[in-house]
């Protein structure tokens, strides 16, 4: 006897919505299982990018620091003088902007860099090799590579589907100006 | 309550019940609104398919080789459903496949025996060439030049284009020329249809012998092209004691009803070109 | 199982079916994540899991799931695990999941985790379908770690991550006494677009040819024995019946 629509379409779509009950259950508890706040998050990088660092204080933003290509998030002083600055630059592809950590020592050097987040280019993650890594990061402690100088653009380009790299050198210029003007760190002639 | 205490032990810290149930409630409906859009919409857009096609399509062999002409095992099915196709078509169901196929659609399945294939030509090395080929070697693109690179026109070159179509890999060229392996030959005919000179035959499966050339050239210029070419002289018609064997423009046909593989005819020829199917098996 | 079950679902997944060079299924990250080694690894691990969980979970709901609503059920399965296995990548192993970046969450609809659900999982025991994602998760890891190293050494000329050889010596820094090396020769090309179309090309031709051959070899084996075989009972029959 044919069963009929009513009947068919109960068991099925039971069966469905079962499935996406029990999933979504699961899936939701498994979010609060892994879920990474942003002091981890910061903790994790931070190592990476600057051997060394220890959290001292959080220093508060300059509201009076006002580029056009990026803004400063929040700035991280350590115990032994450098700081991290939580940098967003814009002018990626399709208007989209990348965050990056940026980690600059006493001396006035970038001692390294790692993107935390982009919007609208979600290839960006192919500028992160070693190779790239190591573009701002001067190779000797030599004054001409402090912060005192903002990175020209020609120095490091890359470009593919979905990604630019000029975002990434907007975040660096605005981390850069910022611990040159604000934090006063390597003015030029100082060793 | 102690099933929850347990579940916030386990994911470390309180569990935000609102986000849990927010999330939990639109993948739920979510389901729910798609579900119901399916069930409708299938009922809107149902096919009406014969359930005898999807029960013929199970007895057939399943190779999808296409060999029957229709677009793999499914196509054929629909046809034999359809009745615009016949059993005979496929060369690889088993008998009692076909039997089956015969009991579901209520078909008498017909009593054909089933055949294998075989090269009628015994040249290769044996035959002169008249140019030396240089190229893609296949045997469609000599083909294109003059007809192939052996003096003989109806000869084979050996360069393996059925080689190349056999499905069971049931072919192997050597000593010049094409062999079709009897034993693992199933007659689906795609060797037929790929040989540039049409040389390969079906032949029943009980065929002991066959006649390995096609030339319609008689005497001298046979001799001077090929050693192993028929010369149509005749003798094997005139050797056979059942009439199985006649000459047709100058070529052997072996009319297989009548023939009872007494071997005379391929004992008798000067030529040596009526052969043993068995000669062939790898 | 049957004993040689196994045997033939391992062989199926590594190397007669495998998933890449014979199914060509999955192409969007083998095209797009074999400019590193390494990353390789990591998407191959990633997709063999999210194959064997879903595989399992498919497998013990095959007479359960009805026929009209099939793929929707498949994919929230799929899904689920993908989202997990993001998550989990996201807090302990943000490294990898920066690198594979949008391809995460492309697993979903990676054709050969659906094409195996489908094909195999739906109609096979769970024992079964388990080892079945398994090989075909080792199969897809080997062959993308095969083109990785093969378009990460000769488009930059590293292997997962250090230098193979470098470029030419074109001083030494005064300051830290470390030698300065100038770009070293490497055949970018590879590392494109095109270069991974032709890398893919390159490895099923070779692939194939391989294949090919050895298949043909171990026919023209067995059908030599079967002949034997067949020819000793023959012999046999004749001397019974004598």
């Amino acid at each position: 006897m044919k069963k009929s629509l009513f009947v068919q379409s109960l068991k099925t779509v039971f069966i469905l919505v079962a499935i996406c009950l029990v999933c979504g259950a699961l899936l939701a508890l498994a979010n609060d299982l892994f879920f990474v706040d942003d002091a981890t998050k910061f903790a994790q990088t931070a190592q990476s990018i600057y051997p060394g660092f220890v959290v001292d204080q959080t220093l508060e933003v300059d509201s009076s620091f006002k580029l056009n290509y990026g803004t400063v998030n929040s700035v991280t002083k350590s115990k032994d003088g450098g700081y991290i600055l939580d940098v967003t630059g814009t002018g990626g592809y399709n208007n989209g902007t990348v965050t990056l950590y940026v980690g600059v020592n006493a001396k006035g050097h970038i001692t390294g860099w790692s993107i935390k987040d982009n919007v609208g280019q979600s290839f960006i993650s192919k500028i992160t090799s070693n190779h790239q890594k190591s573009w701002y990061i001067p190779i000797n402690d030599s004054v001409e590579h402090t912060v005192a100088d903002t990175y020209d653009m020609e120095y490091s380009t890359a470009a593919g589907a979905t990604f630019t790299s000029t975002a990434i050198n907007h975040a660096i210029n605005v981390a850069a100006k910022y611990c040159h003007d604000i934090l006063g760190l390597g003015a030029k002639g100082v060793k | 309550m102690i099933m929850l205490n347990n579940l916030m032990f386990f994911v470390g810290k309180p569990i935000n019940w609102t986000t849990f149930g927010i999330a939990v409630a639109i993948i739920c409906g979510v389901a729910l609104l798609m579900g119901v859009c399916i069930m409708l919409i299938s009922k809107l857009c149902a096919v009406e398919e014969d359930p005898r096609i999807a029960e013929v399509e199970g007895c057939l062999a399943g190779a999808n080789c296409g060999a029957c002409g229709f677009p793999g095992c499914s196509g054929f099915a629909k046809a034999l459903v359809d009745g615009t196709a016949s059993l005979d078509a496929c060369g690889l169901t088993s008998a009692q496949g076909k039997i089956e196929i015969g009991n579901i659609l209520g078909i008498a399945v017909g009593g054909t025996e089933p055949t294998i294939c075989v090269v009628a030509c015994n040249g290769g090395n044996n035959c002169a060439d008249k140019y030396a080929y240089q190229g893609y070697g296949d045997c469609a693109s000599q083909e294109l030049l003059a007809g192939g690179r052996k003096v003989c026109q109806a000869g084979c070159m050996g360069s393996g284009s059925c080689v190349d179509a056999c499905p069971y890999l049931a072919i192997e060229c050597y000593e010049g020329y094409a062999h079709v392996d009897p034993e693992r030959c199933r007659s689906c005919g795609l060797c037929i249809s790929a040989c540039p000179k049409k040389l390969i035959k079906r032949v029943p499966v009980s065929a002991k012998v066959y006649v390995a050339c096609s030339t319609e050239c008689r005497g001298k210029d046979v001799m001077s092209a090929c050693k192993t070419g028929c010369i149509a002289c005749g003798k094997c018609q005139r050797l056979c004691p059942n009439d199985a064997i006649h000459l047709v423009n100058n070529v052997p046909i072996i009319d297989y009803s009548k023939c009872t593989s007494c071997m005379k005819c391929l004992e008798g020829c000067p030529r040596h070109c009526i052969k043993l199917v068995a000669d062939n098996i790898s | 199982m049957k004993k040689g079950r196994l045997k033939e679902i391992a062989l199926d997944g590594v190397i007669r079916q495998n998933p890449t060079f014979r199914l060509v299924l999955g192409t969007c990250p083998t095209l797009a994540l074999t400019t590193a080694a390494a990353s390789c690894l990591g998407m191959g691990a990633a997709v063999t899991f999210v194959l064997i969980c879903s595989n399992v979970i498919i497998s013990l709901l095959r007479n359960v799931i009805p026929d009209k609503v099939r793929i929707p059920c498949f994919i929230v399965i799929i899904a689920s695990f993908v989202t997990l296995v993001r998550m989990f990548m996201q807090a302990y192993i943000p490294d990898l999941y920066a690198t594979l970046g949008v391809f995460l969450p492309l697993i979903v609809v990676n054709c050969i985790i659906l094409g195996r659900a489908e094909g195999f999982a739906s109609h096979n025991p769970v024992g079964e379908s388990a080892l079945d994602g398994l090989f075909m998760g080792i199969g897809f890891t080997l062959a993308l770690t095969a083109m990785g190293i093969f378009r990460e050494v000769l488009a930059y000329g590293t292997i997962f991550g250090s230098d193979l050889w470098t470029g030419p010596v074109i001083g030494v820094d005064p300051q830290t006494g470390a030698t300065a090396y100038g770009p070293k020769f490497t055949i970018g090309f590879f590392g494109s677009n095109a270069g991974a179309f032709l890398t893919y090309a390159l490895f099923i031709a070779v692939f194939s040819a391989i294949y090919n051959a050895v298949e043909r070899k171990a026919h023209k084996k067995a059908a030599r024995k079967a002949s034997l075989a067949a020819a000793a009972v023959a012999v046999e029959e004749v001397q019974n019946a004598q």
